[in-house]
């Protein structure tokens, strides 16, 4: 029995929170959805943390949104996590070594299986950790790394394993556009035992972001998108609501950013998208809905980067692609210039 | 050696193997005698003690009796001993410092020794070393103890203060005392009623005794515990007062004897002793459950267990499981007994837990698994309400099995017992008590598991259940932390919120200065906390812990210890204070050798920091392991190697189903008649709980709506439901999506056609006459009518005719039939589609022998099946045309019901068979072959000679040839016959010639079929129009016939849950069967024939037979399921072509 140095110790606790996405989604491929308390606990009890630590409970958070956004959990009632079935997308990219690679989604149990089909073929199952705040991550991310060669062969072998593979067409194919939006019919009911203070999202703040265009219910608010914040000693919960003639109707978080789009859109005061032409990244002042996100990222070159609020995607020559996605279904504006100052808000 | 001396001298009367009472030393045996200035004997005592014993000095009072008779000091005349006859009582002590005296030697304190110390070194228990004062001597000693505490007079008011004023190294006559009387009276759960009879005598009232006294006890047990520097054993279980008399009662060796037996059969059984280490509540279920069903439940340790005294029975289970974790090795080499192990094993009544599912939000009873011997009905109940039983039955292992189960209670209130019933013998299974009877009651349990809990660890997570008050509450506010709402129980649980927080160290807030008086109020605190809500109490705190962090935590099997990944285990980490070095050690459970295995073991110098250590694992990692300080328990955990999990595909379908129509899937469903909306339901199938988008399109637009799947990742409703409201005119088309992907679309056709609930049907001797309302269907159209019989191909089919008028129809059929099915037809000439059906008279489908496919009727009902066969149709009908196309197929062919491929495998012997009609091609040339079957008609032909598939380039259709001849006359791509129509994702193996569903490839080319590891040659069928399809078995050399039969039970199974196209099969196995077992389920019997193939060989031309474990393995099932396959397929040795 080896008894680690205080210092090896320390090297321990510091991968261990590099690894937080990583250990997030294990645990919820593995032991089935949780809630983010439950994720929490995990991390500390991985930690050897005794006390709750505002620093990691944040990291958690961060990484669910990240695994969220990216497709490879999805939040379901009563406040929990579960993790998205485990699937490929089949990307035509070829990387400079002659070899494809395809992102993969969703549960991690099975990723031992898709390892040892790969290796049979030179290919390899890489996973990389993306830095947010210095000394914890937010993302991870797994691509399937297969020789350009045994394409075919590999595919169907990971079929026939159980990976289901899809094409990336299908993710654009069927992506929603702000118009689809509908209101609910009025059924819905009445915010007077709602706990929390109430905001509703209006676009005529004209923030640069959308996290501050949430501003107090106007007293005679006709606000579609309204939110209430209830604080608890762990975390912020809030809960979104479309609001019609008086009657209010539970939203996700996801649909609620989904009308934060069209709402921006019919008050004509889209964000703005930023094109850095010269290094290939799109800048994003803040998240997009889940699908359009996971679109955008079968289209990058490289993983995407969160710094703060702001997410880089490096797109390279996919950027008029991105920007149609982001004009037609989000109605963004697109400006094709570096973002300005994001380090401000990081 | 000590002497002692007794007067007068009396050697004279005495010989060896007398027996003497000694007032200290208590009972005793003369070895022997010897003489000397005075005769003295050599007196072995019960306790161990061997003393010499003087018999003549005259100023001794020491011997209280002598064989049997009174022996006491003689008087200053000199007379001799006292005689039985005399009225002398008994010399006893009869001082509280003799008694002292008397206990220390009894509970083999050497005489100078500590008391205190002794007790660290002994185990922590106030138990005797050897035996138990008798009950006189009991009362006897309360006698002194009640004169010290009350002064000679009963002056109960002093007790108290009598009491607290003991110092622990002076208390041993009164807590000796409270554990003698717990020992002989107090488990029955009737402590302090017993306490003030015996003390008191029954002149203090025992509310007084509870009120005022029971307090200073506890205390007093306190202080020994803290001032033998936690040695004492503190027993965290029962109720706060009555535990420590309870708990230090010990065990009888009666006792032991049952534990022992108890112990034997847990480390015997196929799980690992790991309860031992668990929630003393959990442990307690179980070994209730076990005594409950054993010889041992009337005895007094087997009614403390079981008894309705929940509070003792806890204290007993935490005596029981200490004991337990002792001798867990020596059990475990413990042969004695074995025979009864199968009885101990089985037919024992499940153990319940009362558990948290924070998923489904509701309080529930977890019902272990239970086998029993033999084939067994078992059914349960709670209170009136019947709690269904998954019930399955191991043909191999001749045993039934439960499964685990939940029961969700509705109600903060529910009865004390289960009702578990086997083959109309009623059990009762004590359940948990509800809390909630008692104001502001509590729940704690964990958040992994949800299991209610009375143990925790500082840091974890915990659900609490109680009233919405305890987030206010003092001991709530000091032993948790970030306590907040987490929902309320579903079900009528008013008053009972749900919490999640973590359990804080209450040590935290206290500081180092004036630390007494805080810790004086902490420890009220804790101690009111445990004493109202069974919480943990502060010795919880007190204690160095270590805890597994780190590694990749997997769930676990069992509900008492957190299960690791091998591949990624944990470190371990120990936390609180350390005085000194200790030793860490941790050791696996060899369950080969029954028994633990030190793995790694370390010395840890004294440190004020919490440590984390890497241990030095084993080569094999996986299995139970646990972690002792000092010799001492101080956790558990496994290692355990990730299961492969199915994986279900990332896929959105979408169907419709109605109740009166069957909506098959192999139903070419791009158009349906619009009026199936009414009244049919819209199944979406994607991920569990995953949010769906249905886009409904008609005439007047489109409609989006949003709903839930539930846990399965199905989503059913009416179009009612999804606020739709379908249009009179144009179709309707619909398709859903869940995130960006995308289901099929269903179009439902043009708007006219009958109003099918308005459909009339008048039954003469010799005709149907029938009517219905239409819509949008002209007047003046004619069109067909078809009565079907269940056995059409018998001159059973009869035609009519009917005639539109404005809004309604009307027609009618000649016919004889008195069941059967009415279809009317469209009055479309150029092509005739099915309009409506309407069932009549309760049809049942007739299955058609192979011989009625070539009877004269045939040809006319195949060409309407024909023309049904795109239709949506009742479930009987469906049926009859399964059985029709099955037949047909078979005619065919000529041949058995259909045959899939086969390898040319040299000397393999090899059977074909397709279990479900259809068969299949496949997108490249197969083989089949086969052999004559000698006689009978039941097989008539299989072949000699290959079968090959071709594709035709011009149209793609795919041919099978017969020795060069075609095959049948439509085989085609979208006719029928082999035509590759699947329903689920389906793997065909290029090498073997299996077609398995994707998610059996594993156990087709697992470990253990050898022949068929190379078999990483497949071809990937996709849906397409989503046909039953033809999976394939055959039998060479055992080894597929196994991965084969296992297919065919897969199968089977479907048809046992309602798939209809395999029921003519499962009802052919199922009659066979059913001979030997009546009245047994399909899903149980199948089971069975599924383990048998497990343990099955193949033993060349003996066909199959049992492994060396046992006959019973050549089941009835297994040969049955062969039996009819024989029938229906050849047989014959194959020979490599």
């Amino acid at each position: 029995m080896r008894l680690l140095t205080g210092g090896e110790a320390e090297t321990w606790r510091t991968t261990r929170r590099l690894s937080t996405a990583r250990i997030v989604l294990n645990a919820i491929s593995d032991v089935g959805p949780l809630a983010y308390v439950s994720l929490a606990d995990v991390m500390a009890r991985g930690l050897a943390v005794q006390q709750r630590s505002d620093e990691f409970t944040d990291a958690v958070g961060a990484s669910l949104e990240w695994l969220e956004a990216r497709g490879d959990v999805y939040s379901v009632p009563r406040g929990r996590y579960r993790a998205m079935g485990v699937h490929a997308v089949r990307s035509t990219q070829r990387e400079c070594d002659d070899s494809v690679a395809w992102p993969l989604f969703g549960s991690t149990s099975s990723d031992a299986r898709w390892e040892r089909i790969l290796s049979m073929y030179g290919g390899a199952l890489v996973e990389t950790s993306v830095e947010d705040t210095p000394g914890w991550t937010v993302g991870y991310e797994r691509v399937l790394r297969i020789p350009a060669v045994s394409e075919e062969v590999v595919l169907r072998d990971l079929r026939s394993a159980g990976l289901t593979v899809l094409d990336a067409e299908v993710f654009t194919k069927s992506l929603p556009g702000i118009e689809d939006l509908e209101l609910p019919p009025v059924s819905g009911f009445s915010l007077d035992h709602v706990p929390g203070a109430m905001e509703a999202y209006r676009p005529s703040i004209n923030s640069p972001f959308q996290a501050g265009r949430w501003g107090p219910m106007p007293s005679r608010g006709t606000s579609v998108l309204v939110r209430t914040s209830f604080e608890t000693s762990a975390q912020i919960e809030r809960r979104f609501f479309l609001h019609r003639e008086g009657r209010f109707a539970n939203v996700d978080r996801d649909q609620a950013l989904f009308w934060q789009y069209r709402l921006d859109a019919d008050a004509r005061k889209p964000l703005k998208a930023y094109a850095d032409l010269p290094s290939g990244e799109l800048w994003l002042n803040g998240p997009v809905p889940s699908d359009h996100f996971r679109a955008l990222r079968l289209l990058c070159t490289a993983p995407v980067r969160r710094h703060g609020y702001w997410w880089s995607l490096p797109l390279g020559p996919n950027m008029p692609a991105a920007r149609e996605m982001l004009r037609s279904r989000l109605g963004m504006a697109w400006g094709e210039e570096p973002p300005p100052d994001r380090a401000n808000r990081t | 050696m000590v002497t002692v001396e007794v007067s007068p001298p009396m050697s004279g009367a005495l010989t060896p193997g007398d027996s003497l009472v000694h007032r200290i030393y208590g009972h005793g045996v003369i070895q022997c005698l010897s003489d000397g200035d005075l005769p003295s004997a050599h007196v072995l005592f019960d306790s161990g003690e061997a003393l010499d014993v003087r018999l003549g000095e005259p100023d001794d009072l020491l011997i209280a009796e002598i064989n049997g008779s009174p022996y006491r000091r003689a008087p200053s005349s000199g007379s001799a001993r006292g005689h039985a006859s005399d009225p002398v009582p008994p010399i006893v002590p009869d001082t509280w410092d003799e008694w002292d005296g008397r206990l220390r030697l009894l509970m083999g304190i050497p005489e100078g020794a500590d008391l205190l110390d002794h007790i660290g070194r002994n185990g922590g228990m106030l138990v005797p070393s050897s035996q138990e004062l008798s009950e006189v001597e009991v009362r006897q000693l309360a006698d002194v103890v009640a004169k010290r505490l009350t002064k000679s007079c009963l002056e109960t008011h002093n007790c108290a203060y009598a009491i607290s004023r003991l110092k622990p190294a002076d208390s041993l006559p009164l807590l000796f005392l409270m554990r003698s009387i717990a020992h002989y009276w107090g488990r029955t759960g009737q402590y302090w009623p017993a306490f003030t009879r015996e003390l008191f005598n029954g002149h203090v009232d025992v509310g007084y005794v509870r009120t005022y006294l029971a307090g200073p006890c506890r205390a007093g047990w306190v202080r020994m515990y803290e001032a033998s520097h936690g040695m004492l054993f503190y027993p965290r279980e029962g109720p706060v007062n009555i535990k420590w008399p309870l708990a230090h009662a010990g065990l009888l060796k009666e006792d032991e004897d049952l534990l022992r037996a108890y112990g034997r059969w847990l480390v015997r059984s196929e799980e690992n002793p790991a309860i031992l280490w668990g929630d003393v509540q959990t442990f307690l279920q179980d070994i209730a459950t076990w005594v409950a069903g054993s010889s041992a439940a009337h005895s007094t340790f087997g009614r403390a267990l079981c008894g309705a005294d929940e509070d003792v029975a806890l204290v007993e289970a935490e005596l029981a499981q200490g004991w337990l974790r002792q001798h867990v090795e020596e059990l475990g080499r413990d042969d004695s007994g074995a025979a009864d192990d199968r009885e101990l094993r089985f037919d024992r009544l499940p153990s319940v837990a009362l558990q948290w599912d924070s998923a489904q939000e509701q309080v529930g009873i977890a019902v272990s698994q239970t086998r029993w011997t033999g084939r067994r009905q078992i059914q349960a109940f709670l209170q009136e309400a019947r709690v269904d039983i998954p019930v399955t039955y191991d043909v191999m292992k001749e045993q039934s099995r439960t499964s685990p189960l939940f029961i969700p209670l509705q109600t903060r209130s529910w009865p004390t017992v289960l009702r578990w019933v086997v083959d109309d013998v009623c059990h009762d299974v004590r359940l948990p008590p509800s809390p909630f009877t008692q104001r502001g009651a509590v729940l704690l349990a964990r958040v992994e598991t949800g299991r209610v809990t009375h143990q925790w660890e500082v840091g974890d997570l915990y659900f609490l259940l109680g009233p919405a008050s305890l987030v206010d509450s003092e001991w709530a506010r000091r032993l948790f932390e970030d306590l907040t709402p987490a929902g309320s129980p579903r079900g009528d649980w008013q008053g009972v919120e749900v919490f999640v927080g973590r359990a804080r160290n209450p040590f935290k807030d206290i500081p180092a200065r004036g630390r007494g008086e805080d810790l004086e109020a902490l420890s009220d605190a804790l101690e009111m906390a445990h004493a109202n809500f069974a919480l943990p109490g502060l010795a919880e705190f007190l204690r160095i812990r270590t805890t597994p962090v780190g590694g990749r935590v997997l769930p676990s099997q069992s509900a008492v210890s957190t299960a690791y990944s091998a591949s990624d285990p944990p470190l371990l980490r120990v936390e609180g204070a350390s005085t000194g070095p200790m030793t860490l050690q941790i050791d696996r459970w060899d369950s080969l050798h029954r028994a633990y295995s030190v793995v790694d073991a370390d010395l840890l110098r004294h440190y004020d920091e919490d440590l984390l250590l890497e241990p030095t694992w084993p080569k094999e990692r996986t299995g139970l392991y646990r972690i002792r300080i000092d010799g001492r328990d101080a956790g558990t955990f496994q290692l355990i190697e990730p299961e492969e999990q199915s994986i279900a595909p990332v896929i959105v379908t979408l169907a419709m189903s109605h109740p009166e129509v069957s909506l098959s899937d192999a139903l070419d469903i791009s158009t349906l008649p619009k009026d199936l909306l009414e009244g049919g339901t819209v199944r979406v199938t994607a991920w569990p709980e995953s949010r769906i988008t249905v886009l409904v399109d008609t005439s007047q637009g489109r409609a989006r709506r949003t709903r839930w799947a539930d846990a399965a990742g199905i989503l059913e409703a009416s179009l009612a439901d999804l606020d739709v409201v379908v249009p009179a005119n144009g179709p309707v088309s619909m398709q859903a999506y869940s995130g960006c992907l995308a289901s099929n679309t269903l179009t439902f056709g043009l708007g006219s056609g009958i109003n099918r609930a308005s459909l009339d049907l008048a039954r003469a001797n010799d005709s149907i006459s029938f009517g219905a309302t239409t819509f949008n269907t002209p007047a003046g159209l004619q069109f067909r009518a078809v009565v079907v019989g269940p056995d059409p191909w018998n001159g059973r089919l009869w035609e009519g005719e009917g005639r539109t008028y404005d809004g309604y129809l009307e027609g009618s059929v000649a016919c004889h039939a008195t069941s059967g099915w009415l279809c009317i037809q469209t009055p479309n000439v150029d092509r005739e589609k099915l309009w409506v059906v309407r069932p009549f008279g309760t049809p049942e489908p007739t299955l058609p022998s192979i011989s009625a496919a070539h009877s004269a009727g045939w040809t006319g009902w195949a060409l309407f099946a024909g023309e049904l066969r795109r239709s949506p149709l009742p479930p009987g009908l469906a049926r009859l045309l399964e059985f029709t196309r099955s037949a047909d197929l078979t005619a065919s062919i000529s041949g058995p019901q259909a045959c899939t491929w086969i390898p040319a495998l040299p000397n393999a012997r090899s059977i074909a068979a397709a279990l479900v009609e259809g068969g299949f091609t496949a997108p490249i040339g197969v083989f089949l072959r086969g052999y004559p079957k000698a006689g009978g008609p039941a097989a008539p032909l299989s072949y000699a000679a290959p079968i090959t598939a071709e594709q035709n380039s011009a149209d793609g259709s795919w041919r099978l040839s017969f020795r060069g001849r075609p095959m049948g006359s439509r085989l085609n791509a979208k006719g029928m016959g082999f035509v590759l129509e699947v329903r689920d994702d389906l793997l065909a193996c290029v090498s073997c010639g299996f077609v398995v569903p994707t998610d059996a490839w594993d156990t087709h080319s697992a470990d253990g079929y050898r022949r068929h590891q190379t078999c990483d040659t497949q071809i990937w069928l996709t849906p397409g129009h989503s046909k039953p399809v033809a999976l394939g078995m055959r039998w060479h050399d055992g080894v597929a016939a196994r991965a084969g039969l296992e297919v065919l039970v897969r199968v089977l199974r479907q048809g046992a849950s309602g798939e209809e196209s395999v029921t003519p099969l499962l009802r052919e196995i199922g009659a066979l069967y059913q001979r030997v077992q009546p009245g047994v389920p399909p899903e149980q019997w199948l089971l069975g024939i599924e383990n048998a193939l497990r343990a099955a060989e193949y033993a060349g031309d003996s066909g199959i037979i049992g492994d060396s474990r046992g006959q019973a393995i050549y089941v009835k099932g297994l040969s049955d399921a062969f039996e009819v396959l024989e029938r229906h397929l050849s047989w014959e040795a194959v020979c490599a072509c």
